[in-house]
């Protein structure tokens, strides 16, 4: 176990400098200019050339390269070309907002995708199976700023009970989080009613059953904890892209996250910026597999590790 | 197990209950910026309007503006005196100003703050040039670099960067400013961000990703929470007065439909009103009872490539600027917010006409222009715009309204930073330009037609027939007195530049905002700018 996940953290290596090397040089080949957008309709031809200077982008590309790279190694990533911030300074603020909002979302989707999922599977093809479908139908089908929106107004302007945006991790995180959570609680309530329905009809569940076995004691111990599999893999998934941050729902809330920061970077071109944030996310999806695989061994002894 | 999961969701419910809107009370106040949030805190570096909310609440520059009339007026100068030949400007300080780190304004102050303005090694030129670039030295301390492309390195420039030789110290409360040509708008252009005064050496070492400036504005920042607020305190030291609201704090809500809503719950005193709210917002009664229309300094214009083989065309360029329905676009798009532009200059400046019309829609001229030009059957135009939204939806009407005429305009939006460059490399027909002055004089209009910036150099203007009488024209209008004979200079630039449509100007525009009734005084000045200091809270 612990052979193999250093031999997976060894191999975080090569992945991540391939990914930080390929951001650096895509960044450059996508049209745009982070020198003319800083200047705007004002810049003249001499203010043009002095930004331009003074962002180092007069340096022949491959220098720019080795200085980004040989930086990136001792971990700095270098500054904001708009704000002139260390990169790490806006990624170490953007983060524990982004990890806090994801996390709550996915405590919510859980908490109510999975039960909701086990429901659904267990008295399918009912009343409650087609409910749970039409909720999950709403969940994936709307526009997660629509969403955000009438949260807004319903909490904050009618009712008056939330705050409609800013952050904090207070009764700031509610809306955000119901908003952020909603398309993965569909997921995994769609992932957990199709899984368990395949395992309960396997024979063993039919053995089961033949035994005189209840049906309760069934779904919890022979039929969820094998279809747990699958609800793992897509909650790993799920959560990776909740903590790169959740675009839309930052932007309508106000919530200083990650997602904002890399939208913002990649439409002024800010490379320091977008080179930092995508070789963090890359670290946050690699290390999230890594923690799904391990999980694996628990929920089925069939997979281990050396 | 069944207690605690009760225990949990009493816990929830009444978390839910113990929110309650921020009290306001008579000293504080609440706003947000428009568009995201401040670059930086240095005001010599401040380029974006977010960062010029900060700069113009804490610091102060020689001259301010008058929030109603927008005329220059004395600020941390008390007083001054201009030389007969129009080239030597002497300033006697206020005396008693403090800035905010309890130090006295003096001579050196001043000289130290336009040295550092001088200094190309930090902060956006443009914001500098604006102030200094008239005055005796600047091209010193800024030698023109080279437009290199990637891969030249920049030569260093041969003068230690960092001091302006114009601007002298006489004595402790006086200092002399000597520029290299006689510029009547020279004491506007001290207002400007760029221009304000801080203390004495206080830059050296600060952090302006953290910290305020030294000022000696109604203002200081007292914290900067990235991508959430900013606060201000009030300066009890203000020469004017600690002002009546006491604590201002500018959230980061980018979204304005967000703004809208916290507006409406009541956590917000002033908000943006996006021409989409506006509908919505006029039949509320108690909302539109809030809402501000301010007309800005602005002129939405086309600006043109003359280079290229339809464009460089007067007779095209005429055809599409009169196949245009001004006042529909603005009835419709805009929810009424504007007036029709046919010139440079918007209303409010001295040189706004509003009899000149050169631009009447006239659809039958339309097809005679494009037939003589040799496109009997229409012309398909390009036009190129970034991603805004109002812009967008506005590019639209007009291809709907110049279509009558055989004009097929397409409009190709693209990210702001694309759009940027391939206007500088001219590789498009014509492209958007929304532009809002930096300071109330015709000769920031006239900067639009000049062949000298970044976003036109090579786009023709240089080479056309009247670029030379257009330059000439300006730079005796620059220098002459404020009056009759200054107006019609830019005014006879006006008409050539529309003679010969070197930009295709739309519309002036205005901005809406949502002001509390609790607000009194005038919180927002006619520059469109919130000024903390000049309310009166209800």
């Amino acid at each position: 176990m612990l052979r193999y996940t250093l031999g997976r953290l060894l191999q975080f290596i090569p992945t991540l400098i391939g990914i930080y090397v390929l951001t650096f040089f895509l960044m450059r080949v996508l049209p745009g200019d982070p020198a003319q957008f800083l200047e705007g309709d004002r810049g003249s031809t001499e203010s043009l050339a002095e930004t331009r200077a003074r962002l180092g982008l007069d340096e022949p590309l491959f220098t720019q390269f080795t200085i980004f790279f040989t930086n990136a190694l001792n971990g700095d990533l270098g500054k904001s070309f708009i704000t002139q911030r260390p990169v790490t300074d806006s990624i170490s603020q953007a983060f524990p907002q982004t990890a806090v909002l994801a996390l709550c979302a996915m405590l919510i989707a859980v908490g109510v995708g999975i039960p909701l999922g086990i429901v659904a599977a267990v008295t399918h093809n009912s009343i409650w199976d087609n409910l749970t479908r039409l909720i999950a139908l709403i969940g994936v089908s709307i526009p997660v700023f629509w969403l955000g929106l009438q949260l807004q107004i319903l909490f904050g302007l009618q009712l008056k009970l939330l705050p409609v945006s800013g952050a904090g991790f207070d009764n700031h995180l509610v809306l955000p989080a119901l908003a952020a959570s909603f398309g993965m609680l569909a997921v995994l309530m769609r992932i957990t009613r199709s899984s368990l329905l395949e395992v309960l009809t396997q024979d063993y569940i039919r053995t089961a059953r033949g035994k005189g076995l209840g049906f309760g004691r069934i779904s919890r111990r022979h039929a969820l904890t094998n279809a747990l599999l699958p609800i793992l893999t897509v909650w790993g998934t799920g959560l990776a892209s909740l903590l790169s941050g959740t675009l839309l729902v930052e932007v309508i809330f106000s919530w200083p996250g990650m997602g904002r920061l890399l939208v913002d970077a990649i439409g002024a071109r800010d490379y320091p910026s977008v080179q930092g944030l995508v070789i963090t996310f890359a670290a946050i999806y690699a290390l999230l597999n890594l923690l799904v695989d391990l999980l694996y061994p628990l929920v089925d002894p069939r997979i281990a590790y050396p | 197990m069944k207690f605690s999961l009760r225990l949990l969701s009493v816990f929830i419910v009444s978390s839910l209950f113990v929110f309650s809107v921020a009290a306001q009370d008579a000293t504080s106040v609440t706003v947000a910026f428009a568009e995201s949030q401040p670059t930086t805190l240095d005001p010599h570096a401040s380029r974006t309007n977010d960062d010029f909310l900060v700069t113009r609440n804490v610091c102060e520059g020689l001259t301010n503006y008058d929030a109603l009339t927008l005329e220059p007026i004395p600020a941390l100068a008390e007083s001054w005196t201009v030389s007969e030949d129009g080239l030597t400007y002497t300033f006697t300080l206020r005396a008693g100003v403090t800035f905010t780190d309890g130090s006295a304004l003096d001579a050196a102050d001043v000289k130290y703050s336009f040295d550092r303005l001088s200094n190309p090694a930090f902060g956006t030129s443009y914001t500098a040039a604006l102030v200094l670039r008239d005055v005796v030295g600047w091209a010193e301390a800024r030698p023109s670099v080279p437009a290199a492309g990637e891969g030249t390195p920049t030569p260093v420039p041969p003068v230690p960067a960092g001091v302006i030789s114009g601007v002298t110290v006489v004595d402790d409360s006086t200092v002399q400013v000597v520029l290299a040509r006689p510029v009547t708008s020279f004491l506007t252009r001290l207002t400007l961000p760029g221009g304000v005064i801080i203390a004495e050496g206080s830059a050296e070492g600060r952090d302006f990703l953290a910290e305020g400036p030294v000022c000696a504005g109604p203002y200081s920042v007292a914290e900067w929470v990235q991508n959430d607020r900013v606060t201000l305190t009030a300066n009890p030291t203000y020469w004017q007065g600690a002002p009546a609201v006491q604590t201002a704090t500018v959230r980061v809500i980018p979204e304005a439909s967000s703004q809208v809503i916290e507006f409406e719950a009541g956590s917000l005193d002033i908000s943006l009103a996006p021409e989409a709210d506006l509908p919505r917002i006029r039949e509320d009664a108690t909302l539109s009872a809030q809402l501000v229309t301010i007309a800005t300094l602005s002129n939405y214009n086309f600006r043109m490539n003359l280079k290229d083989p339809k464009m460089g065309d007067v007779r095209v360029r005429r055809a599409l600027a009169i196949a245009i329905d001004r006042q529909l676009v603005i009835d419709t798009v805009l929810q009424g917010n504007g007036v029709p532009a046919d010139g440079l200059y918007p209303p409010g400046l001295t040189t706004y006409n509003a009899d000149f019309a050169p631009f009447e829609r006239d659809l039958d001229e339309v097809r005679a222009l494009l037939t003589e030009a040799g496109y009997p059957d229409g012309i398909e135009l390009t036009i190129r715009t970034d991603q805004n939204e109002t812009e967008n939806r506005v590019l639209n009407a007009i291809a709907a309204t110049v279509a009558e005429a055989g004009i097929t305009l397409m409009v190709n939006s693209t990210e702001a930073s694309v759009y940027t460059q391939d206007r500088t490399a001219c590789t498009m027909e014509m492209g958007g330009i929304r532009w809002s002055m930096d300071y109330p004089d015709p000769e920031n209009m006239v900067v639009l037609l000049l062949p000298n910036a970044a976003t036109r150099v090579n786009c023709g203007y240089g080479d056309h027939e009247v670029a030379g009488q257009i330059n000439d024209l300006y730079t005796q209008g620059i220098s002459l007195p404020f009056g009759a004979e200054r107006d019609a200079i830019f005014q006879e630039i006006e008409q050539i530049a529309m003679d010969n449509v070197l930009i295709l100007p739309v519309y002036h525009g205005a901005t809406t905002r949502l002001i509390s009734n609790r607000l009194g005084g005038t919180p927002l000045d006619n520059n469109g700018t919130i000024r903390f200091a000049l309310m009166e809270v209800g």
